[in-house]
């Protein structure tokens, strides 16, 4: 085993895929392996060895789908064999059945956060405890974890609650030979008796520093895998290629900053080519890291924020400034584009209907009849009959069997949830030149301001940003304003303005968010005076057409929006742009308190307003 | 049932330990609140507390303290207790089947991931726990049963604050961090990599550490009530409370009784303002008015105010 994997670290690239696999599947496996590619020949290769280890070694192989409801991982109560009987049956869960095997995400980048909570506290626990319609009970849950993630860019990842709990991330590419497994798994019980000196856990833990990681889970998470790599090739300790192997499967593809260069000769770092590995890997496997940017890129950046930085206390007056001078109403209006506003009008005609809400805060089940809008709540529908079942009994004892339930119409319950609007309000900020010479510190001072209302409202905020050549994605949807505080302090200013290619991205994330069932709208802050266009050239009349088009887009997604004017006297671009884009257009505080009002009025109003 | 790893063995976040051993003396001073990011031991340190809580000859389970753990998916007849539905299917029966809230009495009810919690279901487990009763009317039942429990809820800020009406409702409110040390890092895993592989001895290990530790507790308990408050005490809560104008009487009501049990368990006889100081920080920094976006505001303006009444 040893012999064939060190000859092939050798030549060529190593098998990464191949040592994954095997480390993951320690005997009995513990580990988590997130493993992002999209569906193709290396992904099915590489299920197929799993799926051959799990028959071979007779253990459970279970996927679950992204959208597993609760009772799909727990289990629940069996509605037809309940029936049948006159007990109460359950069926055991998706996470139960997983028990001594493995369990496998597809889509993890869509699931939950409550269904992955339920996986990561399986986890944590070896079992799970089920409280549910009635039911009491622990059941045991040991079992290794798969992430299938195919999510298209960084952004899109697996719940956190699932991502750190997976020691190994690997990432295969789409096209490429599929490679061969060796899926001859490692004992687990000769790698606990591999011991590790202080020197081996201060090492790991200094690598780990220098890749900005210090969840003490991650260093325990990669001293599991060096140990196992030490038991796959035959070590009686870890050496430092085992290390080697943590930092490409661990510790590498979380590293949110590169080590310093003047360490990189130090003695006590793996040497030779696994280190060099280690270190090109996060380029491609980066956690966090928009496609596309590299580390020079970050690097830049980093040397612009703190640049930045520096003239933060002036920002910060600034930001006070404009915080005084935006009108309340103005900020309890905007997100009122969200939710509260939708009743009428043009965009409103092009919603999905109002459907009978399915999910959300559950109330009392209610008498009624149960239908393709209204599900039985079984449970309540036995519970109201369960009293009267002697009583029935006695009256139909001659003609009935005794042992079934006697259930009338009457008893039927139906389950009701009150929807709770959910909406998520994608800020797209101007850092060009031309906005941020002006105003762009008060842009920032009115998104604080706004998003101190949406914290008050529970709404979630994503954040875009655009200047130079590209927007980018600076903040997900998040309820975290503390993060949605910390970008926007860091955002530097300058460069050109790529409208168009912001509102791509703005759109793009807001069919995001609707696929999630939640309700985006967009707040553009702009001096609407676009100079590059979608394809990267600078020209300010093609940028115009380009983001006229694409706002044009935005209206007929029937996606509600507001643009909030930030040049100091506003010109016909930011309103035309506007009227694209179907938003609102609100000129900012220089235009006069009163405009602003009115405006708002018009949306508290709901009707639509002439621009 | 596996090992759990023992609390004296957890390394660093001296406050989380100091709050929850605050809870373990005094039962009633309400919930607490552990806010951080992952990896920082919450949950390890919540469900390692049960091991080491004195025997209370109040509750049901012979003597043993519950510690409750609330899985996440958990529906609100669980909790709150419903129609035995087994009984009333087989026997035409109508019984009442006691749910979570009645098998925490006594103990602790520790919810992981409070803030994905619905907030109807965090608003009923804190009038619970704040009234120690439990009333149920539904379904023709109607029961009320003792519910006394510390409610402790951990979170990670990242995933979603909680709301703002609901923090207050908890008397001490933790935040934990990575530890930034290396040296740290390393001894948590070392620690931790040595009860992973042999649970037994490690726990064996630390047994006597455990042991006085629950002794301690339960010293602390008894010499809770005999233990002095000076008006000295009383008017250096006062005048943080005052200066850092937090609103209401909970914040002051809780500093004292908070700073009582921490003279307790250090042995002490008399309250001083030194105590006050020490426990300070997790009992009013939730209750500050705030700017949400502010994120160190709170921490910066207690420490502020604890220098300036010469308290820290």
């Amino acid at each position: 085993m040893s012999a064939t994997t060190d000859d092939n670290a050798h030549d060529g690239p190593p098998p990464v895929a191949g040592d994954a696999l095997a480390i993951f599947l320690a005997d009995p496996p513990r580990t988590g392996l997130h493993l992002r590619a999209r569906h193709g020949p290396t992904r099915a290769a590489f299920l197929a060895a799993l799926s051959a280890w799990g028959t071979q070694n007779g253990r459970p192989i279970v996927r679950v789908p992204a959208a597993a409801s609760e009772s799909a991982l727990l289990g629940g109560l069996d509605t037809a064999a309940t029936l049948a009987t006159d007990r109460a049956v359950f069926t055991q869960g998706l996470l139960a059945r997983a028990d001594g095997g493995v369990l496998v995400v597809a889509s993890a980048e869509r699931m939950t956060p409550v269904a992955a909570g339920h996986i990561a506290a399986a986890i944590d626990a070896g079992t799970i405890a089920i409280e549910r319609d009635g039911l009491s009970e622990t059941r045991p849950a040991r079992f290794a974890l798969v992430l299938l993630d195919e999510g298209a860019d960084a952004e899109e990842a697996p719940p956190d609650a699932l991502t750190v709990r997976c020691a190994i991330r690997l990432d295969l590419p789409e096209n490429g030979k599929a490679p061969s497994f060796d899926p001859a798994p490692v004992s687990a019980s000769a790698a606990n008796a591999i011991a590790v000196d202080d020197r081996t856990i201060r090492e790991i833990a200094d690598l780990a520093d220098g890749f900005g990681i210090a969840d003490p889970r991650r260093l325990l998470q990669a001293l599991a895998v060096a140990r196992l790599s030490a038991v796959r090739r035959g070590h009686p300790s870890i050496e430092e290629d085992d290390v080697a192997m943590a930092v490409r499967l661990v510790l590498g593809p979380r590293a949110s900053r590169m080590p310093h260069s003047g360490e990189r000769d130090d003695a006590e770092r793996p040497n030779g080519n696994d280190a060099e590995d280690g270190r090109t890997e996060p380029r491609t496997e980066s956690d966090r890291e928009p496609d596309g940017a590299s580390f020079a890129d970050r690097r830049e950046e980093n040397d612009a924020a703190r640049a930045h930085n520096q003239m933060s206390q002036l920002t910060e007056i600034l930001v006070e400034a404009a915080r005084s001078a935006l009108p309340d109403a103005l900020a309890e209006a905007v997100p009122k584009l969200g939710s509260g506003g939708r009743s009428h009008g043009t965009i409103d005609a092009r919603r999905k209907p109002q459907r009978t809400p399915r999910h959300g805060r559950p109330l009392p089940a209610r008498q009624g009849r149960p239908g393709s809008d209204a599900r039985l709540d079984l449970i309540a529908t036995l519970r109201a009959a369960a009293p009267w079942q002697t009583i029935r009994r006695r009256e139909r004892a001659k003609e009935e069997a005794r042992d079934r339930i006697l259930v009338r119409p009457s008893d039927f319950r139906v389950r009701r949830f009150r929807a709770t609007p959910r909406s998520t309000i994608i800020f797209v900020v101007d850092a060009s030149g031309s906005a941020a010479l002006e105003r762009l510190a008060e842009a920032k001072g009115a998104v604080e301001h706004l998003l101190a209302g949406s914290y008050r409202r529970r709404d979630r905020v994503a954040l875009v940003t655009f200047r130079g050549e590209r927007a980018e994605l600076a903040l997900s949807p998040t309820r975290s304003l503390a993060s949605a505080r910390r970008m926007l302090a860091g955002l530097p200013g300058g460069g050109g303005t790529p409208l168009a290619a912001a509102l791509e991205a703005a759109y793009d994330l807001a069919r995001r968010i609707e696929r999630e069932d939640e309700t985006p709208s967009i707040v553009l802050l702009t001096d609407g005076r676009a100079n590059i266009a979608r394809d990267g050239t600078t020209g300010r009349k093609r940028a115009v057409a380009d983001a006229e088009t694409v706002a044009r887009v935005i209206r007929s997604g029937g996606i509600t929006a507001a643009l909030v004017d930030i040049s100091a006297r506003p010109r016909p671009e930011g309103r035309s742009i506007a009227a694209a884009m179907g938003a609102r257009y609100l000129p900012l505080p220089h235009a006069g308190a009163r405009a602003i009002s009115r405006a708002v009025e018009t949306l508290r109003t709901g009707e639509s307003e002439t621009a | 049932m596996s090992q759990s790893y023992p609390f004296s063995a957890i390394v660093d976040q001296p406050e989380m330990k100091q709050a929850l051993l605050i809870a373990a003396v005094d039962r009633g001073i309400g919930g607490v609140l552990v806010f951080g990011e992952r990896g920082t031991g919450k949950s390890t340190a919540v469900r390692a507390l049960a091991r080491v809580l004195p025997e209370d000859e109040d509750t049901a389970d012979g003597g043993v303290v519950p510690v409750v753990d609330m899985p996440l998916g958990v529906t609100e007849d669980r909790l709150v207790g419903a129609l035995d539905i087994e009984k009333a299917l087989t026997s035409g029966e109508k019984s009442f089947q006691p749910g979570l809230l009645a098998k925490a009495d006594g103990g602790f009810l520790y919810i992981d991931e409070i803030n994905l919690l619905e907030d109807y279901l965090v608003d009923l487990l804190l009038d619970v726990a704040a009234s120690g009763e439990n009333i149920v009317e539904r379904e023709g039942l109607s029961v009320r049963h003792s519910a006394k429990f510390v409610l402790v809820g951990s979170g990670n800020p990242e995933e979603g604050e909680l709301r703002p009406q609901l923090l207050d409702r908890f008397a001490l409110s933790v935040d934990t961090k990575t530890p930034d040390s290396i040296e740290t890092r390393v001894e948590i895993v070392r620690r931790r990599d040595r009860f992973d592989r042999d649970p037994d001895a490690f726990v064996e290990e630390w047994t006597a550490d455990e042991q006085a530790l629950t002794s301690r507790i339960a010293r602390a308990r008894s010499e809770l009530a005999a233990i002095e408050t000076p008006d000295s005490a009383l008017t250096a809560a006062a005048r943080l409370c005052a200066s850092l104008g937090t609103d209401g009487l909970r914040g002051e009501l809780t500093l004292i009784r908070a700073a009582r049990a921490v003279a307790a368990l250090d042995g002490e006889t008399m309250l001083t303002a030194h105590h006050i100081g020490r426990v300070a920080p997790a009992v009013l920094r939730h209750r500050l008015r705030r700017d949400p976006l502010d994120e160190t505001g709170s921490n910066a303006r207690i420490e502020r105010a604890l220098a300036e009444l010469d308290l820290s």
